[in-house]
């Protein structure tokens, strides 16, 4: 998941920088746009819900920042960037190895501002079910 | 049959249809906010004390937290009949059961919105055995403003502290344990 987003963002012209949390810390007090992306971890082999024991379920939230005063259209056009890469995934056949990644729901995309921050922000989420194939 | 037999009959078939339509659904509800109070942030506990289940029968069915602060303290409500149930429900065509967190701060508990996070002046540790059970310290103070969750990458002289990790309610709904508590208050009805 990681990877596609990355390369999309980059691609961009401008490219526009991508932090995952705990492994990239964005620069302090910048101004300019960004997107902030955080997977985490909720059930793993879960026996309730699965038989299976190679499945990892979670979510996984991306936040857009860009710069305030310029209007929502911007942030938009970096949020709809972000959905299409989700929806390439969940468009991705599955396999016979490797691990086989599958989204849920696309919740948002909202939108907030703060007064004391100079980006607006929007953010999306879903959840995800990944397995182990071989 | 007996005349005792379509009575037993009748109050099994009312303790079903309660139990089914409306009973199982709010016992999940209700474990969801346990689990809830369990995962979220907790420093005075005014937040854990604020989620409250409406019931689509209104009233009936319904809880609400205190909002006080505190350990986290389960909402319930009265278990109803079946007749209760289908009386009310005849007319809708789905039972849905609404979570929520009424504090003022739940789109900054829930890691939806940045704010300027100051400690509690008189607190520098959580007020709630929960919350010291979760804290966690950043490496220096917060970048204000900032998301709940995010700590850490401000100033070096300054401090900063979470007690439940970014984005913890995101993650109980959409990574699985939402379902699962669902699941367990189902089954049980019928084990």
């Amino acid at each position: 998941m990681e990877s596609p987003l990355l390369t999309a963002f980059n691609n961009l012209v401008p490219p526009v920088p991508v932090y995952f949390d705990n492994i990239t810390a964005v620069p302090p007090n910048t101004t300019t746009e960004y997107v902030r992306v955080n997977i985490t971890f909720g059930l793993t082999n879960e026996p309730t819900l699965t038989s299976s024991v190679d499945n990892a379920r979670g979510a996984l939230v991306i936040r857009i920042f860009t710069e305030k005063g310029r209007g929502p259209a911007r942030n938009q056009q970096l949020v709809t960037t972000a959905v299409n890469v989700l929806e390439t995934i969940n468009d991705t056949a599955k396999t016979t190895t490797g691990v086989y990644v599958k989204l849920g729901e696309i919740n948002g995309p909202t939108f907030s501002a703060t007064e004391e921050s100079p980006h607006f922000m929007g953010r999306i989420d879903t959840g995800y079910t990944a397995t182990v194939l071989s | 049959m007996a005349k005792n037999g379509v009575w037993n009959l009748l109050k099994e078939l009312d303790r079903v249809a309660a139990t089914t339509v409306f009973n199982g659904p709010k016992a999940a509800a209700e474990r969801t906010v346990r689990e809830l109070q369990q995962e979220g942030p907790s420093w005075t506990g005014k937040f854990s004390n604020s989620w409250q289940i409406e019931s689509p029968l209104g009233a009936s069915g319904s809880s609400k937290g205190d909002g006080q602060p505190g350990e986290p303290r389960p909402i319930y409500s009265p278990a109803l009949t079946g007749q209760q149930v289908v009386k009310s429900i005849l007319t809708k065509d789905k039972i849905t059961f609404t979570i929520s967190n009424f504090s003022s701060y739940a789109p900054e508990a829930t890691d939806l919105v940045e704010s300027a996070f100051i400690r509690p002046s008189g607190q520098p540790m959580p007020q709630t055995q929960l919350g010291l059970r979760k804290f966690r310290e950043g490496d220096g103070g917060r970048q204000q403003p900032s998301y709940r969750g995010y700590i850490g990458g401000g100033d070096p002289n300054r401090e900063s502290s979470a007690t439940a990790d970014l984005d913890w309610f995101a993650t109980y709904v959409e990574g699985g344990k939402l379902d699962r508590a669902v699941k367990i208050e189902m089954d049980d009805l019928f084990s």
